[in-house]
């Protein structure tokens, strides 16, 4: 059922919105709260991010990915806007935390959906200070800038990290490899 | 295009995905796109980083009540502004400052800068519609009968499926839901005018409350609640399931619409509340109870 609430929104089916909320509403809230600095700032967040999805849920293509990882991307993007404008730092206990090795994850079987799972496969494929890179931004938000000074990494190695990362962790959800990419990488 | 171009185009990209893009990055990337049409939609790097992000991503809390209230007052505005549009429905998206985004920027620069029409062109074209004008009056006034004919077209006449009255709603629920329940609700205050029963479906995450003589209340100054007591949830914030007004005295059956998922429910409770409903009730004045 979980796999048609975009489509139905899409249609304009207005009682979808619940199915929704019930469905990504908890899963919205647990990635907005890990970048967001009070509840404020959360809701704010959280009641954008539901604006987009349902603005983009026509964009949705089951045979690309999950609903599941589609929302989290659609969450993302205005995370990422959000932090750029307000030039916001989230929150972090200490740099030990920060330039602490990432975890495994979490039980792979309590896994939100499977591109999580291939995703936390993939991360443990990558070289440390990739994972390192892509667990620092992409899961803790930290800015190029912030990874670089705590790295003591130049900011062009912790570009070149995160896409590297990024790019390998793409290939190996089977989501393609663009020619141009390929042709980069010769 | 070099080499050198490519290599910054891939590099912003990721950039974008992982960190977001300065104004003066988004700059060189609307710069460089027009080069890479087909990345312009590319979002598996985008797929690829949210699923890092889930795979570390632990769901321990539900969506605030109170924040899903107010989404659900969004989508109300968002949903008729689409009713009342319907246009946008087929609208390409516009996220904004996102390259795997900019189709639409760009669909919308080719519209806005396709070449101009000489005024030579123009005149053709006034030729052409004053000949039409010509043309069309000329064929009507020579017809024997000048009234519209009604062109008949074969079309396929859709009937919408009837829309089921609340009490059958009601029926349906209890006869096709697997777990249907149907319990009595009585008013712990004992009043014996207020009778009636609760169908719910925790299947189906739905049910319907049935009230006799429920007394008639004041929409201006307050309204009547419904709360779902989940054994799940702490007993001072159960889950609220709508609120309605009773305008006569009478049978009525109301939905229960359940703000948040029910996992365990073990009461259903009618409260008087301000009008439009409360997100925490202090749980005063309760006056129908059904424990499931």
């Amino acid at each position: 059922m979980g796999q048609v609430i975009l489509k139905r929104i899409a249609s304009g089916d207005k009682s979808a919105v619940q199915d929704c909320l019930n469905a990504y509403g908890g899963l919205v809230w647990s990635l907005v709260r890990r970048m967001s600095p009070n509840s404020d700032e959360a809701e704010d967040a959280v009641q954008e991010i539901f604006i987009d999805i349902w603005k983009n849920a026509a964009r949705f293509d089951e045979a690309q990915a999950s609903e599941t990882t589609f929302v989290a991307m659609i969450a993302r993007r205005r995370l990422i806007d959000r932090l750029r404008k307000t030039n916001r730092q989230p929150n972090i206990d200490s740099l030990e935390d920060m330039t602490a090795e990432p975890s495994n994850g979490k039980n792979q079987d309590l896994q939100i959906c499977v591109e999580a799972q291939e995703a936390a496969k993939a991360m443990k494929n990558l070289r440390p200070e990739q994972r390192q890179v892509l667990h620092l931004s992409i899961v803790q938000g930290f800015s190029h800038q912030e990874i670089a000074d705590a790295l003591k990494m130049p900011l062009g190695t912790v570009k070149t990290h995160a896409r590297r990362g990024l790019s390998q962790v793409r290939a190996f959800l089977g989501l393609g490899d663009s020619d141009l990419e390929k042709e980069a990488a010769v | 295009m070099t080499d050198l171009q490519k290599e910054r185009w891939l590099q912003l990209l990721a950039d974008q995905t992982v960190f977001g893009l300065n104004e003066k990055e988004l700059m060189e990337a609307e710069k460089l796109k027009k080069q890479f049409p087909d990345w312009e939609q590319d979002i598996t790097l985008e797929l690829a980083a949210a699923a890092v992000g889930l795979s570390q991503l632990e769901v321990k809390e539900e969506l605030p009540a109170n924040l899903r209230t107010k989404i659900f007052a969004t989508a109300d505005n968002y949903f008729e502004t689409l009713e009342a549009s319907p246009k946008v429905l087929n609208f390409p998206p516009k996220v904004s400052k996102n390259i795997g985004s900019l189709a639409t920027e760009r669909f919308n620069n080719i519209v806005e800068t396709a070449p101009k029409s000489s005024p030579w062109q123009w005149l053709g074209w006034a030729f052409a519609a004053a000949a039409c004008v010509a043309l069309a009056f000329t064929l009507l006034t020579t017809r024997p009968d000048r009234t519209p004919e009604t062109v008949k077209t074969p079309e396929t006449i859709q009937t919408p499926p009837p829309e089921l009255s609340i009490e059958q709603k009601r029926e349906q629920l209890l006869t096709s839901a697997i777990d249907a329940v149907r319990i009595p609700l009585t008013n712990p205050k004992n009043q014996k005018e207020v009778v009636g029963d609760l169908v719910w479906s925790n299947a189906e995450q739905k049910g319907y409350a049935r009230f006799s003589n429920l007394p008639v209340n004041d929409a201006a100054k307050e309204t009547y609640q419904l709360w779902i007591v989940d054994e799940t949830q702490d007993a001072k914030t159960p889950i609220s399931g709508g609120v309605f007004n009773i305008n006569q005295i009478g049978e009525v059956i109301v939905p229960v619409n359940a703000q948040l998922p029910v996992k365990k429910p073990k009461a259903i409770a009618v409260t008087v509340e301000k009008p439009g409903g409360v997100v925490v009730s202090k749980q005063e004045k309760v006056v129908a109870l059904a424990k499931i």
